[in-house]
């Protein structure tokens, strides 16, 4: 595969908006293809065999009650929560590393995933049998706590110096070591509850869990598609965007903000699924052309996320394994690869 | 992505679960329940439709069931002593932990070559939906909860349990299942038949009556020792005329798993006076530990009525269902056999 050249010499994650090439726009149209494959292949494959005319006839109402229910109950949520949450990871993580300048910034590691876990931990050891909506708000509560807490404490140097990815990382430590001390404290009942909320799954996802969620992410996306414009131009340096009259701080914290939000949603509702925010922008960088980093990251994070939940159902059916250790799983060979085979 | 399973199959879950095997019993809800139920079909067995309540929602059930999915142990275990047809059921704890191959209870006739096996840690959807259930029997499902539910509902009534998992008498389960399966007069005849083999083994052993047992889980240098007397697995005792050893029960304190407290290897000494000490495992190498530790084994108890608990007799005590009974009291009798009498 060809790489477009680009004659920046800044970091690996600074890009510039480069003018389409001519000739690259199949790699998107490659790209919405294999989506839509896995999509529907998401929608055919299940311990329940279904013909592919029946998952058709599903499609278009007019299969039997029970077949419809399967397709179009089952299947399909949990395939269309699959793009929509690693499109939203992937599309964050783009975000992140462009404002931290730095590959590993991604919100797996910045402490929002260990605050939404200590938020669920608690929630669990308070409410007896928290219900999905319980278990959301104290995730979300608790990873915004967190982010919060990482931005105050970085608010001097900026988001985009080293201190917050420091910081980022000390508030994951110290949460995490808390996390590991309450599921140590609480009953086994709890700590099974919560060790399955921390895997990251999309199992039993249903249309009247997905529909506010999706809703939500529809609002952050759109917040998010008018923001990212101006993240080109900050990737150009505080002093050019100064100069071309950004309010870099006010827009840096509104672009920290929509893509803390997006995968707040995301893990509140999927549970935290690891690498998807982190390698999809470098799988994007790879294989999408450059002219449109953020959404060709979110395109890299809903086929990565799609691929992942496939293997989670299928690979070693019928035994189900959780999707956030298959996108670990995955993530990490392909980051293994990319830094084996790198071009010095 | 379709398949809509459960939850997680890792192994560190499956630990977490085998942790929680001995004495997770919920302690706090053992609400009554199982009357309603029971009023409604009415006394006569196979009065349909029969409607249950659950502690997710109401299930109506239409027709005596033909096919029986089964998602708990109890479940499995019940349906199949009454008879039914039984298409899906969990395989064994051993099967889960890879600790053997056997996938049917040991206490139960050994069901047909094609019956689809559930991973109880993990129950998926599609494969209970490929079964074809008329019925679908949790009311010792442990990983169910709301959503779970929902997505079985759509493939068949579910009987679940009405308030919380552990939180009926195992007598209550059994009618409930009973009902459901329009079954009930058989159900009642499992109640005599329990009952009958828990007076058989009084009589057998006089010293049961007003005896002392332990019951716990070595793990680390503590044994999580089961002291709640609310807990289905306490109550199964108490059925046998056993009491928690008051040197132990009384020591208060915080236990890792409810009804329980966690006691260090160091005060082992207070073991001793136990009429039994029944104690089981995550690993052989905990086993090994707890009976290589320096203060333990000096105790007199473990060379003269300490009694380790295998992995199925473990996982039937946690939640001590009718059908279990008979067996579950052979497994344990040479252990009750060593209860002085007094």
């Amino acid at each position: 595969m060809t790489r477009p050249t680009t004659t920046q010499p800044s970091t690996p994650v600074a890009e510039g908006t480069l003018p389409a090439r001519p000739g690259s726009h199949w790699r998107w149209a490659a790209g919405v293809a294999l989506l839509a494959a896995v999509f529907l292949a998401a929608l055919a494959a299940g311990d329940l065999a279904l013909s592919p005319s029946e998952v058709w006839a599903a499609l278009t109402g007019t299969a039997n009650d029970f077949t419809q229910t399967v397709v179009l109950a089952w299947r399909l949520p949990r395939a269309l929560a699959a793009v929509a949450f690693g499109a939203a990871l992937g599309a964050a993580g783009s975000i992140f590393q462009t404002l931290t300048r730095n590959p590993l910034g991604s919100p797996d590691i910045i402490g929002f995933n260990t605050g939404a876990y200590t938020g669920v931990l608690l929630a669990l050891i308070i409410i007896p049998a928290p219900g999905f909506a319980a278990t959301a708000t104290a995730a979300l509560l608790g990873g915004l706590a967190a982010a919060a807490l990482v931005l105050l404490f970085s608010s001097r140097s900026g988001v985009g110096g080293n201190t917050f990815v420091l910081a980022g990382i000390a508030m994951s430590a110290a949460l995490g070591a808390l996390n590991t001390w309450l599921v140590y404290k609480t009953d086994t009942a709890t700590a099974t509850a919560s060790s399955v909320w921390a895997a990251g799954t999309l199992d039993n996802t249903r249309w009247e869990l997905l529909q506010p969620v999706l809703g939500a992410l529809a609002v952050i996306a759109v917040a998010t598609a008018l923001l990212v414009p101006k993240l080109r131009i900050i990737e150009l340096g505080d002093d050019l965007a100064h100069a071309l009259g950004l309010r870099v701080s006010t827009t840096r914290l509104l672009l920290v903000a929509s893509a803390v939000g997006l995968t707040a949603v995301t893990t509140a509702a999927a549970g935290p699924i690891m690498f998807v925010a982190l390698a999809a922008p470098h799988l994007a960088r790879a294989t999408l052309p450059r002219t449109h980093p953020t959404l060709a990251a979110a395109l890299a994070g809903a086929l990565l996320l799609s691929i992942a939940d496939w293997l989670a159902a299928h690979a070693f059916a019928p035994t189900q394994l959780p999707v956030g250790a298959v996108t670990v799983s995955l993530g990490g060979v392909y980051l293994t690869l990319t830094i084996l085979f790198r071009k010095h | 992505m379709p398949s809509p399973i459960r939850r997680a199959t890792f192994a560190g879950l499956a630990a977490l679960a085998a942790g929680a095997l001995l004495l997770t019993g919920c302690s706090s809800s053992a609400a009554p329940a199982g009357d309603s139920q029971s009023a409604e079909s009415g006394a006569a067995s196979g009065a349909f439709p029969v409607t249950i309540h659950n502690a997710y929602g109401d299930a109506t059930i239409d027709a005596q069931p033909e096919r029986v999915a089964a998602l708990g142990y109890a479940d499995v275990a019940l349906a199949s002593a009454l008879g039914a047809h039984v298409v899906a059921a969990p395989e064994s704890f051993t099967s889960v932990a890879g600790a053997g191959d056997e996938k049917n209870l040991p206490y139960i006739d050994p069901l047909p070559e094609d019956t689809t096996w559930l991973n109880p840690m993990s129950i998926n959807v599609e494969q209970v939906a490929a079964a074809k259930p008329d019925v679908i029997l949790a009311t010792a499902g442990f990983t169910l909860d709301e959503a779970l539910y929902a997505q079985l509902s759509d493939i068949a009534p579910v009987v679940a349990y009405e308030t919380a998992l552990y939180g009926s008498t195992s007598e209550e389960s059994a009618l409930r299942i009973g009902d459901a399966l329009g079954k009930t007069e058989d159900a009642e005849r499992l109640i005599t038949e329990a009952d009958a083999a828990v007076a058989a083994i009084k009589q057998d052993l006089p010293g049961l009556e007003g005896g002392t047992f332990l019951y716990g889980q070595a793990r680390d240098g503590v044994v999580v020792m089961l002291v709640d007397e609310a807990n289905v697995t306490a109550k199964f005792m108490q059925q046998l005329g056993l009491v928690a050893l008051p040197a132990v029960a009384d020591l208060g304190g915080q236990g890792s798993v409810p009804g329980a407290i966690d006691v260090s290897f160091e005060q082992a000494p207070l073991f001793n006076d136990a009429g039994v000490m029944f104690m089981t495992f995550q690993s052989d190498a905990l086993q090994e530990k707890f009976e290589r530790d320096p203060i333990v084994s000096k105790q007199p108890i473990m060379s003269e009525r300490y009694v380790p608990v295998g992995l199925e007799a473990a996982t039937a005590l946690q939640d001590p269902n009718i059908a279990s009974v008979p067996w579950l009291l052979e497994q344990l009798r040479p252990g009750l056999e060593l209860i002085p009498a007094k």
